[in-house]
């Protein structure tokens, strides 16, 4: 059987014209006409030919391919005599598929532009799902786009072309702190010094092959001087289980200088990690170990002293009632407290904050050195370091302290006349301070702490210096000493100034019965809550042998001495706050305060001072504060910036308590060293916290390498360093449903 | 050059375009730069390249290369353009309605393209073996004109040879047949069942048939076989060229959403400027 197709005639002048638009409808019947449609679909051929006049006749034209000349010819009057009836035109198959394009076409038009201008045009636009942090925080697209922000504001003049201005948004919410487009938040110039200082540290290391190319193409290397916005490491829109954070390692060290190719190749091994500084406390954990707990059997464990923080990220300190009370406990007693040290009690904790110096009354008496009443109980040999500070702070008392330095005010016998008057002067300011003391209902020791302290001291950091001392206890030392009737001494003269306070006295105790008692009946310190933050202090007695006004400690963080003793550190640097004052005097009371208060040895060896703060706490030097700040807290988590180094100790302590932490930190062999030891504590010595010697070895990349390797933990930049450095605010959890409520709860200054 | 040689040597450049375009593009993904606008503007380019294709069939007076150099880098081209939408799109499913919309759409392109790509090399093949050059556009009337003849064949057979059955099978079931093309996709398949059905139906006439009625049955046979060969010519180049109804709108779709997409893209790319 024959399946081939018949032949088709491929006469060259019957050519299918496959590029017209219209095919005759005749053509399916094999009747097509020999001229075709017009370009307009319209059927134009009504004969099979135009018959020509040749001489008197017409002459059939008929094209040979539709068979030549007719038998019988035109007609006389030059019409076809064979007509064809109007054909309905059929669009080719081409034209048929431009007709498609273009419908489609128009289709493709209509659906973007009702999609982009009607009203959902947002989920139209939209490039997809927000991550799940941003879709339960930002209700709207204005939330983030600027744009958006503009579609009801008509008039809006200023309508920005492009979205450039979104870090605006960003920041709104994440607060990155003033430089936040800047690379790692640093402002510009720090990151060239921190580079700086990394690449001199670094060893050698090997640029991976796809950074080196990166470094060829169009803005291969971002430098240290171009701003960054947020959009060019967090992606948005990638659907509600994507991380916006997420980020690519190479992306990490196209900035670098340092390049490698993986943590566990050749990354950079590290240097002192994480031992950078000193402890803030003073404390020798080998001695701790191999002295001291093993003197009391006691097993040395990390747990005992350090937990972890909220956010199981660093490890805090614990109280010192639960580290340290334990060994280092106080004895509260009616008059003393007392320090224990190897099971023996060594120091009191009571502080002589006034005292009456022993005068040469006699001698005064003989050469009408009028002092007024002077107690046979002042038996003090030296005024009190709180005394000649609030005593030098007076310009006009400061002198005469000044020329009475080193003088024996009990033995006048040899004074000169200018010494007595000195010593004259200067008895009456002792009682004049008494009676500015006695005052204290107008401020905290009657406002002499402003000019000792600085007035910009806030009212809790006074009421600590006061010790919450009342006026009153004050107030009852003046009658003491001062007012009681002594029948015996025919000089005795109640002056106008004594008058007045004991008015003031009697006034004292119309107001306030309870300032008329002295504070010794209480043990109790006193809180008082300004501000919403509580101030400890201890209670004040007055001494019974001798004319003295002690204060006893409230026990550990009491905040009398903390406060004194951050003043001392302050006074004893070169520019005090106090103006118009004796400043090398003011410098020596500084010195004076922290031996007394705080414990600093006076001789290696020979520790002294009340408080004996000192002996944990330690000073350092800190940026804008020449003097120094003492430590009274431990490292804390929870107001710690963000570094380089990202480190949550909480997945690494599933291995085990003490097993888990003395895999990283490496205890020195204390067994060999009491010398080692020594340097720990002498690194203390001076204010350089990064000046040191510690305790632990510092990790090395093989310690965490065994671990964060592309087959177990992995080693990625972001698991171990922070992009986003320094303090950094909690993301606000709010929705913003407008840009105006967005802007009413941003930050301050944005 | 022979095919399988040219072949081989624009799938070698292909090839080796595509691994320097992958190492480029990952050397630029470890920038800080949204390689996104790069592989975005490389594709757009490329897409409109692609598209004009078809000016330049239109255009055969352009002094502007050969069609068929065209032809080649169109499809060269196109298939290098699945792994720059791979790259742009970061190898994930796009989300949002009219990126969806985008993807779906050079999808569609790009499907429709291999498609058509594979019947122009496997058609014609086939339409060759089957005997000789049969214009499309003619198809209908020849078809036609078999129609007639099987009439006039069946009115024959009632007049010359009184028969009944012929008539009867022909208004029931070659009536249908020989109206218009008919088997598109049996004829796509390459399946002949349709044809072996009606000749099989014609042959079993043959056995209650008188010598006249057998003669025209053959003939019918024949005609059959003939109209089934046009069917086949009309199915293939129906296809050889319809495919073209798909890719071709699609194309221009995709470049207008790819250019509605590039404005959207700059509108909300939301870096510093």
């Amino acid at each position: 059987m024959n399946e081939e197709p018949r032949k088709q005639e491929t006469d060259k002048e019957r050519y299918e014209r496959p590029v017209q638009n219209w095919i005759c409808g005749w053509a399916e019947e094999g009747r097509r006409c020999h001229l075709g449609p017009s370009p307009k679909g319209r059927c134009t051929v009504t004969n099979e030919c135009a018959p020509r006049k040749q001489g008197d006749g017409w002459v059939c034209t008929r094209w040979p391919n539709f068979g030549g000349e007719c038998e019988q010819g035109p007609l006389p009057d030059g019409a076809c005599c064979r007509p064809i009836a109007c054909c309905q035109p059929v669009r080719s198959l081409r034209s048929k598929r431009t007709m498609v394009t273009r419908w489609t076409i128009l289709l493709t038009l209509a659906v973007l532009l009702a999609g982009y201008g009607g009203f959902w045009r947002k989920p139209f636009v939209s490039a997809g799902d927000l991550s799940m942090q941003h879709s339960t925080a930002v209700g709207e697209c204005s939330g983030c786009h600027v744009l958006f922000a503009n579609d009801a504001q008509d008039e809006h003049p200023d309508t920005p072309v492009f979205d450039d201005s979104m870090n605006i948004r960003c920041v709104a919410c994440h607060d990155m702190g003033s430089n936040s487009s800047e690379p790692h938040g640093l402002a510009r110039g720090e990151l060239s010094v921190i580079s700086q200082r990394s690449r001199a540290k670094a060893g050698e290391s090997s640029t991976p092959m796809m950074l080196s190319l990166a470094a060829l193409m169009p803005g291969g290397t971002n430098g240290h001087e171009g701003s960054l916005a947020c959009a060019t490491c967090h992606k948005e829109h990638r659907g509600r289980e994507a991380e916006p954070a997420e980020f690519a390692d190479l992306k990490c060290q196209t900035c670098h200088s340092n390049q490698f190719a993986s943590f566990s190749g050749d990354h950079p091994d590290f240097s002192q990690y994480p031992y950078y500084r000193r402890t803030r406390l003073i404390f020798d954990h080998a001695r701790h170990k191999t002295t001291h707990y093993s003197a009391t059997k006691k097993a040395f464990v990390c747990s005992d002293c350090h937990m972890l923080d909220r956010a199981g990220q660093q490890m805090a300190l614990q109280s010192f009632e639960s580290a340290c009370l334990d060994c280092h406990g106080f004895e509260e007693t009616r008059a003393v407290q007392k320090i224990y040290h190897h099971g023996q009690q060594i120091l009191t904790k009571e502080v002589e904050f006034f005292v009456l110096p022993r005068l040469d009354l006699r001698t005064l008496r003989r050469k009408n050195v009028d002092i007024g009443r002077w107690p046979a109980t002042a038996k003090s040999r030296r005024l009190t370091p709180f005394m000649e500070l609030f005593l030098t702070a007076d310009p006009s008392v400061a002198p005469v302290l000044d020329r009475l330095k080193g003088k024996k005010l009990s033995n006048l016998r040899s004074a000169s006349d200018a010494e007595l008057e000195d010593v004259r002067r200067l008895a009456w300011a002792i009682k004049e301070l008494l009676g500015v003391f006695a005052n204290g209902d107008v401020a905290p020791l009657g406002g002499r702490l402003e000019a000792v302290a600085g007035a910009s001291r806030k009212q809790d950091q006074l009421l600590a210096l006061s010790g919450q001392a009342q006026p009153g206890l004050f107030a009852e030392a003046i009658e003491t000493w001062f007012l009681a009737a002594d029948d015996s001494d025919p000089d005795y003269d109640i002056s106008a100034f004594e008058d007045d306070l004991r008015t003031f006295r009697a006034q004292l105790c119309r107001a306030d019965s309870a300032a008329c008692r002295a504070s010794s009946d209480s043990k109790k310190s006193t809180t008082d809550k300004l501000g919403g933050r509580g101030v400890t202090t201890g209670v004040w007695t007055r001494g019974t042998n001798r004319a003295s006004i002690v204060y006893q400690t409230s026990g550990h963080g009491d905040d009398f001495l903390k406060g004194w003793l951050d003043l001392a550190l302050q006074l004893q640097a070169t520019d005090s706050q106090a103006q118009d004052v004796n400043r090398e005097a003011i410098r020596q009371s500084g010195e004076a305060l922290l031996v007394e208060l705080g414990g600093v040895k006076a001789k290696p060896g020979k520790a002294k001072g009340a408080g004996q703060c000192l002996k944990c706490h330690s000073i350092e030097s800190v940026a804008g504060t020449p003097s120094g700040v003492i430590n009274w807290t431990a490292f804390r988590p929870e107001i710690a910036t963000r570094g380089f180094s990202a480190f949550a100790h909480a997945p690494h302590l599933q291995l085990g308590d003490q097993k888990a932490c003395a895999v990283c930190h490496i205890l020195e062999d204390a067994e060999a060293s009491k010398a080692a030891s020594s340097k720990v504590l002498e690194s203390f010595v001076h204010i350089q916290a990064n000046t040191f010697k510690g305790n632990f070895s510092p990790m090395t990349k093989d310690t965490c390498g065994a671990c964060h390797n592309p087959k177990t933990a992995g080693g990625a930049c972001v698991t171990c360093h922070n992009y986003h450095i320094g303090t950094l605010v909690p993301t606000m959890l709010w929705t913003a449903t407008s840009p105006e409520a967005l802007e009413d709860n941003a930050p301050d200054g944005r | 050059m022979k095919l399988a040689q040219r072949r081989n040597r624009l799938l070698t450049i292909l090839i080796v375009i595509a691994t320097l375009s992958w190492v480029s593009y990952t050397a630029y993904s470890a920038t800080l730069v949204d390689t996104r606008f790069f592989t975005g503007w490389t594709l757009l380019l490329l897409v409109v390249a692609l598209v004009l294709l078809n000016a330049r069939k239109k255009l055969s007076f352009l002094p502007i290369g050969d069609t068929s150099l065209w032809l080649q880098f169109h499809i060269y081209a196109g298939t290098f353009t699945v792994l720059l939408c791979l790259l742009h799109i970061g190898f994930r499913v796009p989300s949002g309605v009219l990126d969806n919309i985008l993807a779906l759409v050079l999808a569609g392109v790009l499907l429709s393209g291999f498609v058509g790509l594979l019947l122009t090399r496997r058609l014609p093949s086939r339409l060759a073996i089957r005997g000789n050059d049969v214009i499309f556009q003619r198809i209908p009337a020849s078809i036609r004109e078999i129609a007639r003849e099987v009439e006039d064949l069946v009115m024959q057979s009632v007049v010359e040879a009184d028969s009944k059955a012929i008539p009867q099978y022909y208004a029931k079931r070659l009536n249908t047949f020989f109206a218009r093309p008919r088997n598109f996709f049996f004829h796509i398949l390459e399946l002949d069942r349709p044809r072996r059905i009606l000749v099989s139906g014609v042959s079993e006439l043959h056995r209650f048939a008188s010598p006249r009625e057998k003669e025209i049955l053959q003939r019918i046979s024949e005609k059959v076989i003939e109209k089934n060969g046009l069917d086949y010519q009309y199915s293939l180049q129906l296809m050889l060229k319809g495919w073209l109804f798909v890719h071709i709108p699609l194309s221009y779709t995709l470049i207008l959403v790819a250019f509605f997409h590039t404005y959207l893209a700059y509108h909300f790319r939301g870096d510093l400027l």
